[in-house]
């Protein structure tokens, strides 16, 4: 509780449209740390915009509790209904940056102008707010062209003045909406490494919309996976990316892709008594060791990989291996055990899901 | 010179330049008539297209009373022909201006024939802004007047003064009515002067007149709109 930054209790978001209700959120709570960097996934039409937009207030929840840096925005169930005061409710926005996948800058406005208008209202002069427009600008490395309107910018600068007006108001909490997707992969990879930047120097939590499984990958430390309105699975980022439980999970993070061509790589071959189909996950320390020769060396287990691929999970190398481990049951047991005990996630495939 | 005018032109001449029927009375008329209507009428219809993006289901301070109220206002008055409004509002027009005929007295009707037209423009033009540009506004604490005048205005800047330029074209349009009640200007000389004497010459030159101005409008409106809009390059 101390260190949480975000909470969301128990959202409903409901659209009537026509005849039909739409349950865009449905029971969705959520609570996102100081200095996280909360990635939230889905596919599209999953609810993640209306999520996050549920944290400003930009959409109000049907039902449900919206509590940020303590400050109780929203709270609403059958007896009664409380709400933040509206003028209240634009000066706390100010310390809750928002970026979003096309820019959303005012294009009859230069960059420099983006950045002096989220500030019109803060204390400082013009003098002030203009240096102040000016050191944000230098900090996204647009100094050059802070004159510029938005339409002579590329995507990535665009992005980048977006940045610079969102943080104007020194936030708490930048939430990115795809930001990143419809950027190129060099853009995209700056940016983000912009974010985590500003997340590790500023102390700034970020909560980060997207449907790449990349972005997620190069900055996030938490993720939640959203469907239909639900969240339906979250956690530490290698949790979910080596140990997820739902389908549309493992699908995101690719497990299925990896299992599939593991399964195509053994249609052909018959397991003896002495044989089992392992799925090993391992990453820090245990990268370094030589584990199969471990393996051997003390319980005379045999390793075969199968297929193996190693991944960049916040540029630290996460291996995933689909191995026969060849022995007697007893070694194979004990060499199971010795390498959980390393830090390796093994799991037994079932021969008939294989 | 003045004698090949005179042969070709027999009657404009005759019209004097000051008189009653004069050329440059009949300019000035014109120009008094479009340049007040289109400055009461801009300005009604500028805060009904205003209310109308804003308090929309779908806007930024949704409000269907207000909504709807500005949209059956505008519709109404849309509805009737400028023609007939002209006598229709007589009484109002006493009412404001305590007389029923002449230039000033055209005032009133040209006002409330070009508000409705110019509304729904406005309201095209401010339709046009991103909805994620406010929602962008509002995340950084936007007021209600930077979402009206920082955002709409400003964003839809170039196009507002494509729909002004339209609606100012279409206004000196209807000043050439205002003559039916006796408001003068180019309309009324080309058809009181003109027409119903058999004078050709006359009809041409005031159309001719009216034409320049017209083309006028619309170069410098364009200019402007490509001036004021930086969206693309
Ligand atoms: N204002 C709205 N009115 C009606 N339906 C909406 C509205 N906003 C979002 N929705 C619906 O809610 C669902 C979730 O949308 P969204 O949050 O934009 O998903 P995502 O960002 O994950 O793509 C979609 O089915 C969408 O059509
Ligand atoms: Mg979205």
């Amino acid at each position: 509780m101390s260190n949480s930054i975000i909470e969301l209790s128990n959202i409903k978001v409901y659209f009537q449209q026509h005849q039909s209700l739409i349950k865009a959120i449905d029971d969705v709570s959520l609570t996102v740390d100081q200095g996280d960097i909360y990635g939230v996934v889905g596919y599209s039409g999953a609810g993640k915009s209306t999520l996050v937009r549920v944290i400003n207030l930009l959409q109000e929840p049907t039902a449900g509790k919206v509590t940020v840096n303590n400050d109780i925005f929203f709270s609403k169930n059958e007896q009664s209904i409380q709400r933040i005061d509206k003028k209240d409710l634009r000066t706390k926005r100010r310390k809750i940056g928002m970026i979003f996948q096309h820019f959303n800058l005012l294009n009859e406005q230069t960059a420099i102008q983006n950045v002096e208008f989220a500030l019109k209202h803060s204390s400082l002069n013009e003098k002030q707010r203009q240096k102040k427009a000016e050191h944000l600008l230098e900090l996204v490395d647009l100094t050059e062209q802070k004159n510029h309107f938005p339409a002579q910018l590329s995507g990535g600068q665009q992005q980048r003045v977006a940045i610079a007006r969102a943080l104007a108001n020194d936030p708490e909490i930048l939430i990115s909406d795809e930001a990143t997707s419809a950027l190129d992969p060099k853009n995209t990879n700056q940016i983000l490494d912009l974010l985590k930047s500003l997340n590790q120097k500023l102390g700034l939590t970020i909560v980060l919309i997207t449907h790449e499984m990349a972005a997620v990958k190069r900055i996030a430390n938490k993720v939640a996976v959203m469907e239909q309105g639900k969240i339906i699975e979250r956690g530490n980022l290698i949790d979910i990316f080596t140990n997820a439980k739902e389908p549309l999970t493992q699908e995101l993070v690719g497990a299925q892709n990896a299992s599939r061509t593991a399964i195509k790589l053994l249609q052909n071959y018959e397991l003896t008594e002495n044989e089992e189909i392992y799925h090993l996950v391992y990453s820090g320390k245990s990268i370094q060791e030589p584990l199969t020769t471990r393996l051997f060396e003390k319980f005379n287990v045999e390793t075969s990989i199968i297929y193996g691929n190693v991944d960049l999970l916040k540029e630290k190398p996460i291996g995933t291996l689909y191995v026969i481990l060849h022995g007697e049951n007893k070694a194979r047991q004990q060499a199971k055990q010795y390498l959980l005990s390393h830090g390796v996630l093994a799991e037994k495939l079932e021969t008939e899901a294989v | 010179m003045s004698e090949f005018l005179a042969k070709v032109f027999p009657n404009v001449l005759a019209q004097g330049w000051t008189d009653e029927a004069g050329w440059l009375t009949a300019i000035g008329q014109t120009f008094y008539m479009t340049f007040w209507s289109f400055l009461f009428g801009g300005i009604l219809g500028l805060l009904f297209g205003i209310g109308l993006v804003l308090t929309t289901p779908e806007g930024v301070y949704p409000n269907k009373v207000i909504f709807n109220i500005c949209d059956k206002i505008v519709s109404f008055f849309r509805a009737i022909p400028f023609i007939i409004l002209l006598a229709f509002i007589a009484p109002v027009t006493q009412l404001i201006v305590h007389t029923q005929i002449g230039t000033t007295a055209a005032l009133v009707p040209l006002s409330l024939g070009v508000f409705p037209f110019y509304a729904r423009q406005v309201q095209v033009a401010l339709s046009s802004v991103d909805q994620g540009i406010i929602e962008a506004a509002q995340s950084v604490g936007a007021t209600f007047f930077d979402i009206v005048f920082t955002v709409y205005l400003r964003e839809a800047r170039s196009e507002i003064a494509r729909v002004t330029t339209v609606t100012l074209i279409s206004l000196i349009g209807l000043t050439a009515m205002a003559g039916a009640i006796g408001a003068g200007g180019l309309g009324n000389t080309a058809i009181s002067y003109g027409y119903n004497r058999f004078n050709n010459d006359v009809t041409v030159v005031a159309t001719l007149i009216v034409l320049i101005l017209v083309v006028v409008v619309q170069v410098i409106g364009d200019k402007l709109a490509t001036s004021l809009n930086h969206r693309s390059n």
